[in-house]
């Protein structure tokens, strides 16, 4: 074992310092967290022949050649084709050899298939110089490391879809509620008020036309709080003018961006879970207040409260009837900017409720 | 007393504005209200206040006064700078969206590891910058009520910091706007009373051929220790201590050097030459009014010392961290463009009016070259225009508008060092931020109370220095050069950052005191300009890892925005 392991050590020709290998393996994960491209392969190819000492590697998607590193050899549709040929028969476990004839030479090329959740996705392959066997354990490890973290880069990327997933259900399950909600109180208006139901009949519209137009995850607060004040306006026509609205904003909190109907929905939840059952002339409070590098938003009602263990059922997501809009913002506020941009929320039975969300004014990274 | 009064009011109403959140009366029900944006010229008003600092207020006459017309040049370059801020910078930033300056070069680069680099940057430049507004409020304080230097240097600290801790940035868009009033008319008051004099006046020159003397009788209080040097033989009468002598009301010939302590009062008769302050260049008035020749500005090299002041101020200006986040508050580029034509309107006459104060500060203040008190010039001439009640209410409008200068831009200057501590190199939330605004404050008190010898646009000159180096290039060349990488900005940082605060110590603690040493240390951004801008580009052309997806980038700085809004009609 131990001669085995020192023979390990040459044939992998590792360098002097272990820090080398990791600051390169290091280097490598940073890279494969975009998933397989041009540029990742590049880098896969470059890895794999510095730390397995070999003539040139290729890296392919599927079995179309992305990079190459090493000499220049022109052996793309060789490594192509047994490409197809490796991929087709799923030799997924270890890396085999073979060999190539490139014109008048022969050379020992060790392929290993590079797999993503047991997918099959690629291939590396590896021409050995001369003489000098390749390590294929070293090989086969290499090949799961890349594996793994492409599988992350791929889950990186099914949360992103998730998220724009979650923003267009939350657009649909704004409307079916909403859409009932407020036809039937304009129904109500047409023959006692026939002005007014015109009036909010186009509001309406304009609200429906706001929202379809959405077309990215964030806005300028200004742009939302114009989507709120569409959306009070039809609340209005059937809550009455049982609610009154307080706004205080800062305007240096007007440009930042937000994520598209978060201030809605906290304020649907306001008017439906505080106000709505509460007897008597109730009131809204939205405040957006500038602190340095972040904003503060915070949407406050006087209405009957929650009870505090319902909404934390509703959190640990055990009771799925209610809150969902503000449990599908504060998710949507942690993947968007970070976990700790969470909503805070303050209440109890009888006692209002105020929601606070926090955001930094520099937007997160666009991908 | 009535100038008093004036800044007490100036002081009381920038807290409880701030504080209070008095936001443009934005407490409503009408949601059209409430989400207007700040129109462009308010915000205009709101830069200016943040960019009329006690530097240009108290500085710039305090330079003009000393070294005379050479000194022009520092005016001529924060006049450039904000047209390149305007023509380049203002609005490509707006667009791209970052709120600060590290996050700007974060996201433009894709370098988060050179978000705290740029933060440090950040942090040297504006603090500098800050001590110099302290300085501002303790040389204020103490020619407005007497009070040892230091007092004004901690009440100022102190109040900036808890109006910011206690919200005081609610309402800093209307609060800074608002001192923009008072700044510019506590430099148009006096500067109209002089055109006036002037116009029904004989016709003199203000400034006579002489060295500074005095014009009348002249009693100076010595508010700091000095050495001063009398090439004449002089004949005074002095209260105090002179050369460890305690006198009172004694006559005494002074000739050669003098210590002259603290609290000491000397009077002199007119036609009497000013017993400079050791150090200072004796000028005659036509060595004052004509520029360069022989003068100890720039260690004797004032040919250099003009570049390097044109070049400092005018890169320092774009990439002062306070002045460029104030854009942010404009909804778009555009607005940011118009802004910023709006601040460079109100600006440039307020830099025009500047050097008269200190020139007509050598013939009413010629003291303050000899009791090191040059940075009151502005307070000082405000005083003495006239007689009277006049006068007072001179003073009183001057002193005002100083007050306002340095707590606005004071105010601006903390939450760009608190911001950029917690939240660029520690990442954290609001109650840090609470928590870096009183640390920077107390750092910066302690560090104004030390640095009263040192003269306003000194530390500004570091300041500038240090940001025309460090930042300004990853500023142009971010934005306008697509091939920048974040080696070449973190070379430039590093490098930058390095040499021009290495320069500024060598300066402060007396290393270098004379000759080209003295030019290049202590006014370097002749050379570290230029060489910032080599190693940005030099590194980046070798660094293999370009930037990914620079064509997008360079769309969301420079195509306009969307014109798409949410209640616009369909055309």
């Amino acid at each position: 074992m131990s001669r085995n392991r020192r023979w390990d050590r040459r044939a992998l020709r590792l360098p002097d310092d272990p820090s080398d290998v990791l600051g390169a393996l290091n280097e490598l994960n940073q890279h494969l967290r975009r998933g397989l491209d041009e540029r990742s392969a590049a880098f896969i190819a470059r890895t794999t022949r510095q730390l397995l000492d070999c003539r040139v590697v290729a890296v392919t998607a599927d079995s179309t050649l992305l990079a190459q590193d090493g000499e220049a050899v022109d052996w793309q549709v060789e490594v192509e084709d047994h490409a197809t040929l490796v991929l087709e028969r799923r030799r997924t476990a270890k890396p085999t050899l073979y060999t190539m004839s490139l014109g008048r030479d022969q050379a020992e090329v060790a392929v290993a298939v590079l797999t993503s959740d047991d997918v099959p996705i690629g291939t590396i392959h590896a021409m050995t110089v001369q003489g000098q066997p390749l390590n294929m354990n070293a090989l086969r490890e290499l090949t799961v490391l890349v594996g793994s973290q492409l599988q992350i880069a791929e889950l990186d990327q099914s949360r992103a879809f998730a998220a724009e997933a979650e923003l267009r259900a939350l657009r649909a399950q704004l409307s079916p509620h909403f859409l009932h909600n407020s036809l039937t109180a304009i129904a109500g208006l047409v023959n006692t008020d026939p002005i007014r139901a015109r009036s909010a009949i186009s509001q309406f519209s304009d609200f429906l036309r706001a929202s379809f137009r959405i077309q990215s995850d964030l806005w300028t607060l200004s742009e939302e709080l114009r989507l709120v004040d569409l959306y009070l306006e039809l609340a209005r026509v059937r809550f009455g003018d049982r609610f009154d609205v307080l706004l205080t904003i800062d305007p240096e909190t007007l440009p930042v961006q937000v994520p598209v109907l978060s201030v809605q929905t906290l304020v649907e939840n306001a008017l439906r879970h505080g106000l709505e059952t509460k007897p008597g002339q109730g009131s809204l409070h939205l405040g957006a207040e500038n602190d340095g590098p972040e904003i503060t938003i915070t949407v406050e009602d006087d209405g009957v409260g929650i009870d505090p263990d319902r909404l934390q059922q509703a959190l640990n997501g055990t009771d799925t009837s209610s809150h969902v809009g503000i449990l599908a913002t504060d998710t949507r506020l942690r993947s968007t900017f970070g976990p700790e941009y969470g909503l805070m929320i303050a209440t109890a039975a009888n006692a209002g409720t105020k929601v606070i969300m926090r955001l930094p004014k520099n937007p997160p990274k666009r991908g | 007393m009535i100038p008093t009064i004036a800044v007490g009011a100036v002081v009381t109403m920038t807290m409880v504005l701030g504080v209070s959140g008095l936001r443009f009366a934005r407490t409503t029900s009408n949601f059209f209200v409430a989400s207007r944006a700040v129109n462009p010229v308010w915000n205009a008003f709101a830069v200016c206040g943040e960019a009329m600092s006690a530097a240009s207020y108290l500085g710039v006459p305090a330079l003009i006064l000393v070294f005379g017309v050479d000194m022009l040049w520092t005016l001529t370059g924060w006049t450039i700078g904000f047209l390149l801020l305007s023509l380049f910078i203002a609005a490509p930033v707006r667009r791209f969206g970052s709120y600060t300056i590290p996050e700007f070069i974060e996201g433009r680069l894709d370098a988060p590891r050179l978000r705290p680099l740029v933060a440090m940057a950040v942090i040297t430049s504006s603090w500098f910058f800050l001590l110099a507004q302290l300085k501002g409020a303790g040389v204020v304080t103490r020619q407005l009520i007497g009070a040892p230097y230091w007092v004004g240097v901690v009440v100022v600290g102190v109040l900036v910091a808890a109006g910011l801790s206690a919200g005081g940035m609610r309402g800093i868009t209307f609060v800074q706007g608002f001192q923009f009033f008072f700044i510019f008319l506590g430099i148009l008051v006096p500067f109209t009373v002089l055109a006036f004099d002037r116009a029904s006046g004989d016709g003199e020159p203000i400034i006579s051929p002489d060295p500074p003397l005095f014009m009348v009788d002249q009693t100076v209080d010595y508010p700091s220790d000095v050495t001063i040097e009398a090439t004449t033989s002089t004949a005074v009468t002095i209260s105090g201590t002179i050369d460890g002598r305690v006198v009172d009301a004694e006559p005494v010939v002074l000739l050669g050097e003098h210590d002259i302590a603290l609290g000491t009062t000397i009077d002199f008769t007119a036609g009497d030459l000013v017993p400079l302050e050791v150090g200072r260049d004796r000028l005659t008035g036509e060595q004052w009014a004509a520029p360069l020749g022989d003068k100890n500005i720039g260690g004797g090299h004032p040919l250099y010392f003009s570049y390097a002041s044109l070049l400092a101020n005018m890169f320092g200006i774009i990439a002062l961290p306070h002045i460029v986040v104030r854009y942010y508050t404009n909804p778009t580029g555009r607005e940011a463009r118009r802004t910023n034509l709006w601040v460079l309107a109100m600006i440039a006459p307020y830099y025009a009016m500047l050097p008269l104060i200190g020139a007509v500060g050598r013939v009413l203040s010629p003291d303050l070259l000899s009791n090191g008190n040059t940075d009151s010039t502005t307070v000082v001439v405000g005083n003495r225009l006239a007689d009277g009640l006049g006068g007072e209410l001179i003073d009183a409008v001057v002193s005002a508008g100083a007050a306002a200068a340095f707590l606005s831009t004071a105010s601006g200057l903390l939450i760009a060092i608190a911001g950029a501590l917690s939240h660029d190199i520690l990442n954290a939330g609001v109650p840090q931020f609470r928590l870096a605004v009183w640390i920077g404050a107390g750092v910066s008190i302690a560090a104004g109370m030390a640095v009263e010898s040192i003269d306003i646009n000194v530390l500004i000159g570091w300041s500038t220095a240090i940001a025309a180096t460090a930042i300004g290039p990853l500023l142009v060349l971010g934005i306008w050069w697509p091939g920048f990488t974040e080696r070449g900005a973190i070379a430039t940082v590093a490098i930058g950052g390095t040499v021009t605060t290495i320069a500024a110590m060598l300066t402060l603690f007396g290393v270098v005191d004379s000759g080209w040493a003295l030019a290049f240390a202590a006014t370097p951004a002749a050379w570290s300009v230029p060489l910032a801008f080599a190693i940005a580009i030099t590194v980046s052309v070798l660094d293999p890892n370009k930037v990914t997806d620079v064509a997008h980038k360079f769309a969301l700085m420079h195509l306009p925005e969307r014109a798409d809004n949410l209640v616009e009609v369909d055309a």
